[in-house]
């Protein structure tokens, strides 16, 4: 893509044009052809940089409309929202171990409040018989000004044993939530996370990682 | 660079079309093309200066609400917003350590600012469900009877800020900021202030010292 940066049709173009880049070197306008990609074999930095993108960015796609609606962006960023939290989980996440990098899920992060709202107060996840997991919270006994009872709830749960996020949600007046799992999934190990907006979206809270369970039949 | 000396641009101020004009004290208007950004590396002096930005904004951000208050008066003075007042009047002596080890140090910032008097012999401890607050409940020259105590507690760690802007009266020497609903085991700043009735007179913030809840 290449941008115009004066206002004429003509002149000062830069960037990607079809099969030319053009660019100014130093006040002089200069046109080459397309760059190949390099034909060397990539060095450890390299392979181990694209290992991490794609560890996080596997683990990241099927939470897009989650994170679409908790990264908030600022506005003078010019990011966009699943791309600002490939950028944190890259930086911030990864342990880099012998064997190759790996992701601390504890770190996970689904919001990034520019207009914070209060979160929840003291939640915690448990699990009872028949698979079920079980969140349950409090209200603040002083909250602040922007807290409603409407808030939305967002719950995700990363099941370990089959590498699958489930995305859940409730209001911040139900003080609780239980979701029963298929009996197959007896002794599946459970992340949970959670995270609030207001009714309108516009304010988000910071992500609370409530720990990890084991579920149980009986 | 163009020299403008009569005409309709005569006086114009800022940028329009990629020209920026700016009028002289000598009455004339210089025009040029619209600066853009440098490509030079930064100095350490500047360098510490956006640093100075990042920790600053940082620290204060969760305490909008209460610098949108307690500037209101000051901020009247300069016709610019309370935040930017505060940024203007706190920020340059609130930041210690040299670069890069640069940090905000509490105890030098002002979170209400304005000509009421305080109260003095101010006390404050720590107790079961908050801060117990105690002063000289003597109402002074300038002060009314009628000035209500503003409490501030302020959590750097959790970004978490609990306030009172209209506590108990001048006159009862004493009032409980309760801090249930905000996680043990984290430092608080805490400050007071006094402000009038109708929240358009307020004094400066006094800072009490760090406390763990």
């Amino acid at each position: 893509m290449g941008k115009n940066k004066s206002r004429s049709v003509l002149g000062d173009y830069s960037g990607k044009v079809g099969t030319v880049v053009l660019y100014n070197y130093r006040g002089t306008p200069v046109m080459k052809p397309l760059p190949a990609p390099s034909q060397e074999p990539a060095s450890g930095k390299q392979l181990e940089q694209r290992a991490i993108f794609s560890l996080v960015k596997t683990l990241l796609t099927s939470l897009k409309k989650v994170i679409h609606t908790g990264f908030q962006v600022p506005r003078k960023s010019r990011k966009a929202p699943f791309d600002m939290a490939m950028s944190y989980h890259m930086k911030n996440c990864i342990l880099h171990l012998a064997e190759g990098p790996s992701f601390q899920l504890e770190k996970l992060k689904l919001s990034n409040p520019v207009k914070r709202l209060q979160s929840v107060w003291k939640p915690v996840a448990s699990v009872a018989e028949n698979n079920t997991l079980i969140l349950n919270w409090e209200l603040n006994p002083y909250p602040q000004k922007d807290v409603q009872l409407s808030d939305k709830v967002y719950i995700v749960v990363y099941d370990a044993t089959i590498n699958r996020f489930s995305t859940f949600s409730c209001r911040r007046s139900d003080l609780g939530f239980s979701y029963s799992f298929i009996k197959e999934f007896a002794g599946h190990e459970l992340y949970s996370y959670l995270f609030l907006t207001s009714a309108d979206a516009k304010l988000v809270s910071e992500t609370e990682y409530l720990g990890k369970v084991n579920l149980t039949l009986s | 660079m163009g020299i403008i000396k009569s005409g309709p641009l005569l006086g114009m101020s800022g940028t329009v079309d990629g020209l920026t004009y700016s009028p002289q004290p000598n009455g004339t208007t210089i025009v040029k093309r619209k600066n853009k950004a440098s490509t030079l590396p930064l100095t350490e002096a500047q360098e510490s200066v956006k640093a100075d930005t990042t920790i600053f904004n940082d620290a204060m951000k969760p305490l909008l609400d209460v610098i949108n208050f307690g500037y209101q008066s000051e901020a009247k003075k300069y016709k610019i917003s309370p935040w930017n007042t505060m940024v203007k009047l706190v920020r340059k002596n609130s930041i210690q350590g040299e670069y890069p080890n640069r940090y905000v140090d509490y105890s030098r910032i002002l979170m209400f600012k304005g000509d009421l008097p305080s109260a003095r012999e101010i006390s404050v401890s720590v107790a079961e469900t908050g801060l117990d607050f105690q002063w000289n409940n003597n109402v002074p020259e300038q002060g009314h009877y009628s000035d209500h105590v503003i409490m501030l507690a302020y959590f750097p760690s959790l970004s978490e800020a609990r306030y009172i802007f209209s506590g108990a009266l001048r006159t009862a020497g004493k009032d409980h900021l309760p801090l249930q609903g905000i996680y043990n085991g984290h430092t608080a700043h805490v400050y007071i202030a006094f402000g009038t009735g109708d929240h358009k007179g307020i004094s400066d913030s006094i800072y009490l010292g760090q406390f763990n809840w």
